[in-house]
């Protein structure tokens, strides 16, 4: 299921609903992402870190910090397929994931389902 | 992003901010929305890691197994689920691989565009274009960003509230720290 099965709607729709789904959504994206970016533990001080799911098949990592060499600012795909799990960092640099990473990757998005997951009923709820 | 929660939900969460402003049923739109791809994407995510990994999953899960006071109750069920799913979701996808192996081979292809599908202000372009960049901390890895009291936490096999409570405890620091 993709997210523009979500996002677009149809055309008899007025399109100030569309607007306000598509913000709506964008909001939560970002809500998601910040609290993906706490499940790995303490984020030091001057680091923004980011985890979040994109759309049924990919999942993102975007970390920013600072050090003596000035602002880094890394963003890390995860992509799903039916034959792997592949991440990239640029344009021609997909790789398997190593046994490490997939347990690593497995247990980020179960932990990423557990925190999410409930949150959106709860809110649901209080809509 | 502030800290604070206007929503009535858990206070151990950031409030999410332009839901309460957009109209109910633009908000519950987009829940039910966030909902769907999420497990959509978890499902298919832990079916290929399962997959492809087969000795992921260490512990085997208890099909009757009683979840503990404020402990998640997703994990030993949703593990089932998954192994459960699995044969399904793969067989799904069997039929369409050479349409996603063109589809990814394009994705590769156009990776700067699809990029920019990401939220513009969570994502730049710029760092796409340098591959592997290295991560900040021992590698290039998700791991990299465990910490080993987080490791030694979680997954040394206590509860995931030993682990909220690290980030609740950093989030207090900073709180204080900011004032």
């Amino acid at each position: 299921m993709s997210l523009l099965d979500f996002i677009m709607v149809p055309q008899n729709k007025p399109r100030g609903i569309e607007q306000q789904r598509a913000e709506a959504y964008q909001s939560l994206l970002h809500w998601s992402a910040r609290v993906g970016g706490e499940l790995f533990g303490p984020i030091p001080k001057g680091t923004r870190r980011e985890f979040f799911c994109l759309d049924s098949r990919t999942w993102v990592w975007h970390e920013e910090w600072t050090d003596k060499a000035g602002r880094h600012i890394v963003t890390t795909r995860y992509d799903v397929r039916p034959n792997g799990v592949f991440k990239s960092q640029g344009a021609n640099s997909y790789q398997a994931l190593s046994t490490e990473e997939a347990r690593n990757l497995y247990n980020a998005v179960t932990l990423y389902y557990q925190r999410i997951k409930p949150e959106l009923a709860r809110l649901r709820q209080t809509l | 992003m502030g800290s604070s929660n206007e929503s009535g939900g858990n206070t151990n969460l950031p409030h999410v901010e332009g839901i309460g402003r957009k109209t109910r049923e633009a908000s519950i739109y987009a829940i039910d929305a966030t909902d769907a791809v999420l497990d959509s994407a978890v499902f298919e995510t832990l079916a290929v890691l399962v997959n492809r990994t087969p000795d992921l999953v260490a512990v085997p899960p208890m099909a009757d197994q009683q979840p503990q006071p404020h402990q998640v109750q997703a994990a030993p069920t949703y593990t089932n689920r998954v192994l459960e799913a699995q044969a399904q979701v793969m067989a799904e996808h069997a039929p369409q691989h050479a349409t996603v192996d063109d589809q990814f081979q394009d994705m590769v292809a156009n990776f700067g565009e699809t990029a920019t599908n990401a939220p513009a202000s969570e994502m730049t372009t710029s760092d796409m274009t340098q591959p592997n960049v290295q991560m900040p901390v021992g590698g290039n890895q998700l791991s990299a960003a465990f910490t080993p009291e987080v490791q030694q936490t979680y997954f040394g096999g206590q509860t995931m509230d030993d682990l909220l409570a690290d980030v609740e405890r950093a989030r207090g620091q900073d709180e204080l720290e900011s004032v």
